[in-house]
């Protein structure tokens, strides 16, 4: 029977049968049913939240305990997600608390007035933030000259921005500092503690942690406090807006977004704090001194210029083109004459680079000259412009020879040639010849002059100068100092010619004085010559008046007197009287003298 | 294209990781025996294919220690296994580290079995070495004294990192 039932209910309610197989195995099978569960949880949740808030109320409960059950059981991915978040929760509310604190020092800060202050208010107004913040951002005394963006599990270098070329092996450095972080943290410390800093010398590295990498940041100088917190807000960034970046391998060190990102955190400015007040004074006074220092010294450079182009541009013969500096010494550069004196410059403080030329320089031309005629020591050349006047004693031929050469000199155009023939070698041989005994003469012959001094012969002299006019008749004849002797006929005939009128003959006028002395001289000499003879004085009267032979005889005495006086030997002297003419009947003053004869 | 691997060496003390690396970047070799301290840093780039392969190699000192290597091991990318041929002992950190560390049987690995060069200290069986070969195993007997088939080893490894 039961079977006829069960054929009868297959056959009839063979589709529902199915049916609720299927919902039996969908319900008893565990998977089958959560799947199916699932599909509607969340519209059955959306229903179930009602006004009244027991839907809420019923879920509280096991919502706390699971999350107190992940905390315990997954700390660290809780942490991790929560990360990102809780660090901009954080700083929101410090954030406002600084600007409470800042706004206070906006305050104090307004208050100063000096000129870097108002240049940093400037620059805030232009960058809209706050006086106090530039401030802060003006005192900045570090820098941050590298950051290395490093994965956290394989110490691979994800990205590396940096002013330092000399850091090549930038995937050895991250690894070390891996090394690093995970060594002292595996030695020191607890495993939940991270490296924070370390420090060398002059150079901090910061390091900031993140789930997924680290931030080392290469820092010189002393950051102020909060740079802590902004390197970790940075690597905070760098996960919330780069994640992907951070575990896709692939594409380490070429995400150029994520360069920039970490490369305007570089920090290459370093600016001095000065809460103080500079003296600027040093600097005022440092920068005088150079600035006088600079200025004496490009004035005395100048000056040295100016002193050796005057120098250079003075001596005649030189052309100057350039004068420069080089190697300490001036550089002249031009033309020179060769004749040209280059003595006032100095060896050590001058070099010349130059080409010889012909100067016209008047004192050049003059040089030439006188070079050319060295040779002649009695000739002299006088340059009047274009014209040369040489004058001077030479022989004919020199006279040729001179005229020539000084044609031959640059600037000379006109020769006028008053060169005079030089005969004093013929005169000596003509004196000679003429006069081989010269006696007491002394003969001084230059050129075409004869000095004669001494005493000659009257006749000899005579005949000495008529022999060297014919020859010679330009010569010059100078007889100063010489006295010209008499022959013993023309002395005793000169006495015997001397009649000396003597109306007065108490007095001698000029001319009785005068023809008595040569009289005396004349004498003299025949003494001299030891020629034995008298000289006889002869006085004369006109006897008109008180006149008389004895006024004869008076003369005659008053002249031997004279004579005695004069050195002349009394013996010598004799004196006798011409009688008067009786028929003489006028006074005849020319019969009142006293003549002279010579007898043996 | 440009890529940086984290390689990691790991082996007994003394068993010649520090001379292989030397050997591999700077073709030198040492006598004398200076034990690692901590982890050594080389790095050295390969061209594979178009891809210039930055090849950041960690030298970790001292496996004796255990669980200390962990950290390092972190994110590796290739193992190089350094074992001893004179020193059978050598053999037994294949089995401390893979107990602690199950995650680096899946990381491209070469076995080098060194100082291949002491053919009179040699030790170690064929049979050992064939073992590790069935597991499909590059397994490179090396010098770092001569430089016997360590810029191959090295080279297979990087191969295997980059495909």
């Amino acid at each position: 029977m039961s079977n006829e039932r069960d054929i009868i209910k297959s056959l009839l309610i063979k589709e529902e049968l199915e049916l609720l197989q299927t919902l039996r195995e969908k319900v008893l099978s565990k998977d089958q049913f959560t799947q199916e569960v699932s599909q509607v949880l969340s519209g059955a949740v959306k229903r179930a939240q009602t006004n009244d808030g027991s839907f809420e109320r019923a879920l509280s409960q096991p919502i706390q305990k699971g999350v107190s059950r992940a905390f315990s059981d997954n700390k660290q991915s809780i942490i991790d997600g929560l990360m990102p978040i809780m660090g901009q929760l954080i700083r929101k509310t410090v954030s406002n608390s600084i600007k409470q604190f800042v706004s206070d020092i906006n305050r104090t800060l307004e208050l100063g007035f000096s000129s870097k202050a108002l240049k940093w208010r400037w620059q805030a107004y232009k960058a809209d933030i706050t006086f106090a913040e530039m401030v802060f951002q003006k005192t900045i005394r570090y820098q941050v000259t590298e950051i290395f963006l490093i994965n956290s599990d394989n110490g691979l270098l994800i990205e590396h921005v940096g002013t330092d070329d000399m850091l090549k092996d930038n995937d050895a450095i991250s690894a070390m500092l891996s090394v690093i972080k995970e060594f002292i943290g595996d030695s020191l410390s607890s495993p939940d503690d991270d490296l924070q800093s370390a420090e060398m010398g002059g150079n901090l590295l910061f390091f900031a942690h993140g789930p997924k990498a680290f931030m080392t940041l290469v820092v010189k100088g002393s950051p102020k406090e909060r740079f802590k917190s902004d390197s970790q807000k940075l690597i905070e960034d760098v996960h919330a807006e780069f994640s992907d970046v951070l575990v896709d391998e692939n594409n380490y060190r070429e995400n150029d977004e994520l360069q920039r990102h970490l490369r305007s955190h570089l920090v290459v400015k370093e600016i001095s704090d000065s809460t103080k007040k500079t003296n600027w004074l040093p600097w005022i006074a440092g920068l005088i001194l150079i600035i006088g220092g600079m200025s004496y010294w490009a004035y005395s450079k100048q000056q040295k210029l100016k002193n050796i182009t005057q120098i250079v541009n003075s001596i005649d013969g030189v052309v100057v083109q350039s004068i420069t500096k080089q190697d300490g010494k001036f550089l002249i550069k031009g033309m020179v004459d060769p004749i040209a004196d280059l003595s006032v410059l100095k060896k050590d403080e001058v070099t010349l680079e130059t080409h010889p030329y012909i100067s016209l320089d008047e004192n050049i031309i003059k040089k030439r000259i006188n070079a050319t005629i060295s040779d002649f020591d009695n000739v002299s050349a006088l340059l009047e412009g274009n014209r040369v006047i040489v004058s001077g004693f030479v022989s004919q031929s020199e006279s040729q020879k001179i005229t020539n050469r000084l044609l031959r000199v640059a600037g000379v155009e006109i020769i006028i040639n008053e060169l005079t023939t030089d005969n004093s070698e013929s005169i000596k041989a003509l004196v000679n010849q003429t006069m081989p005994n010269k006696h007491d003469a002394v003969l001084k012959i230059s050129h075409n002059e004869v000095s004669i001094s001494g005493s000659i012969n009257h006749d000899n002299y005579q005949r000495l100068i008529s022999q060297l006019k014919k020859p010679f008749p330009d010569i010059t004849v100078k007889s100063d100092g010489l006295e010209v002797l008499e022959t013993t006929q023309g002395l005793i005939d000169l006495i015997n010619k001397t009649t000396i009128n003597i109306p007065s003959y108490k007095r001698g006028n000029e001319k009785e004085i005068e023809q008595l002395e040569n009289v005396i001289k004349s004498l003299q000499l025949l003494v001299k010559r030891d020629i034995i003879m008298h000289l006889v004085l002869t006085g004369e009267s006109d006897c008109q008046g008180y006149e008389s032979d004895k006024h004869s005889q008076v003369r005659a005495n008053t002249l031997k007197d004279k004579m005695i006086e004069a050195g002349i030997d009394a013996n010598l002297i004799l004196t006798e009287i011409k009688s008067c003419q009786s028929d003489l009947n006028n006074r005849q003053e020319s019969l009142l003298n006293v003549s002279f004869m010579i007898s043996n | 294209m440009k890529k940086a691997k984290k390689v990691c060496l790991i082996g007994r003390f003394a068993v010649g990781k520090t001379s292989l690396v030397k050997q591999f970047i700077s073709q030198q070799f040492g006598e004398k025996y200076k034990t690692t301290v901590g982890v050594s840093i080389s790095t050295k780039k390969i061209q594979i294919d178009d891809i210039e392969l930055s090849m950041v190699i960690w030298d970790i000192a001292g496996f004796e220690q255990d669980g200390h290597y962990t950290h390092y091991l972190r994110g590796v990318h290739g193992i190089i296994w350094v074992l001893d041929g004179t020193e059978p002992e050598s053999f037994e950190i294949l089995d401390i580290v893979s107990k602690s560390m199950p995650e680096t049987k899946d990381v491209p690995s070469i076995y080098f079995i060194n100082k291949c060069d002491l053919l009179d200290e040699w030790v170690v069986e064929e049979s050992a070495v064939n073992d590790l070969k069935k597991e499909d195993h590059i397994v490179l007997k090396c010098s770092a004294k001569t430089g016997e088939n360590v810029e191959i080893g090295f080279n297979k490894l990087a191969q295997l990192m980059v495909n």
